[in-house]
């Protein structure tokens, strides 16, 4: 319980709730999901991340940091493709990439403050 | 005249990863990209199946037969195998998990999978599910794991304590992920054998 108060364990909160949220989207591909549920759990998401980059900003490491967050942007620059390309359009598409960019934040921010508190 | 002693720029320190071994990434996302543009069939199953296979049999490879032989090296030769094998698994387990992710979701489009009902669509949730759980322990445990132990042997005076108990939550992770590999397995040939 302890390691989900520290910024990495906070981090990897928001990153669940960012995986829910692209998983309850993609599961209803080729139909339009319900945006209801993953609108709250990217919000959610989006909280967590805040908070995890508010606990850890003293704490990031540059040097980590930095080539994580460019390969996890590649990453899911990827996957947004993917969803675009396949024509997921509107709603579905904003909470896609709204997730996959806190996906995108959230690693960096755990792989880099993991060192400082574990 | 006297001699004026120059400040010694300090070195830079070596990248985590050595440079050369992005070229790993940057061929695979390249087939990657062009087998999703040119709606390439074949290349797409490749990629989901090489991938898919290289990620599985790597990570239990690891898990059962790496991990234990590692345990009983002595700590100055397991360092040693460390720091050369760990920058590889960074570049090469998140670009074989990322290619067999990006072209099983474009086989699974292509062959209709996604509009089948019962139990193939139930079969295809539980490996978003399953991809979920690789991810997370991945994300949470093996990456940061790899990450403090390569940074904690870059140093002049490695704490071997940290790397134990950073070591020992690795080992320990990697039997969850051996079970979701499983898992995956079963999951995988069930969808191909309906």
């Amino acid at each position: 319980m302890s390691f989900l108060r520290t910024p990495p364990g906070t981090a990897l909160v928001s990153l669940a709730f960012a995986a829910a949220t692209v998983i309850s989207v993609a599961s209803y591909v080729p139909q339009r999901a319900p945006l209801a549920a993953p609108l709250v759990l990217v919000l959610l998401a989006g909280l967590f991340c805040a908070v995890a980059a508010a606990r850890g900003r003293a704490l990031v490491a540059r040097n980590i940091a930095q080539p994580t967050l460019i390969a996890a942007g590649i990453a899911v620059a990827f996957l947004e493709l993917v969803f675009a390309y396949d024509g997921t359009r509107g709603g579905p598409l904003v909470l896609l990439t709204s997730a996959l960019v806190l996906v995108a934040l959230d690693l960096p921010l755990l792989i880099s403050t993991y060192g400082a508190t574990v | 005249m006297e001699a004026v002693a120059q400040p010694v720029p300090a070195a830079r320190p070596a990248p985590l990863i050595p440079y050369p071994l992005l070229a790993v990434p940057a061929v695979a996302l390249s087939l990657l990209l062009a087998a999703i543009f040119s709606n390439a069939l074949w290349l797409i199953d490749f990629l989901h199946v090489a991938g898919g296979g290289m990620w599985t049999g790597i990570d239990l490879f690891m898990g059962f037969v790496i991990g234990p032989v590692m345990r009983r090296l002595d700590p100055p030769v397991r360092g040693a195998v460390m720091r050369r094998l760990m920058p590889k698994m960074m570049v090469v387990m998140p670009t074989l998990a990322l290619t067999t992710m990006t072209a099983g979701w474009q086989l699974a489009r292509k062959i209709g999978a996604f509009t089948a009902s019962g139990q193939i669509h139930w079969l295809l949730i539980a490996s978003f599910a399953i991809v979920a759980v690789l991810a997370m322990t991945a994300f949470a445990v093996l990456l940061p794991a790899n990450v403090g132990v390569l940074t904690e042997l870059r140093k002049e005076q490695p704490d071997g304590q940290r790397i134990q108990k950073l070591m020992a939550r690795y080992t320990a992770c990697t039997a969850v992920q051996g079970v979701m590999q499983i898992a995956t397995l079963i999951v995988m040939t069930r969808i191909a054998s309906l």
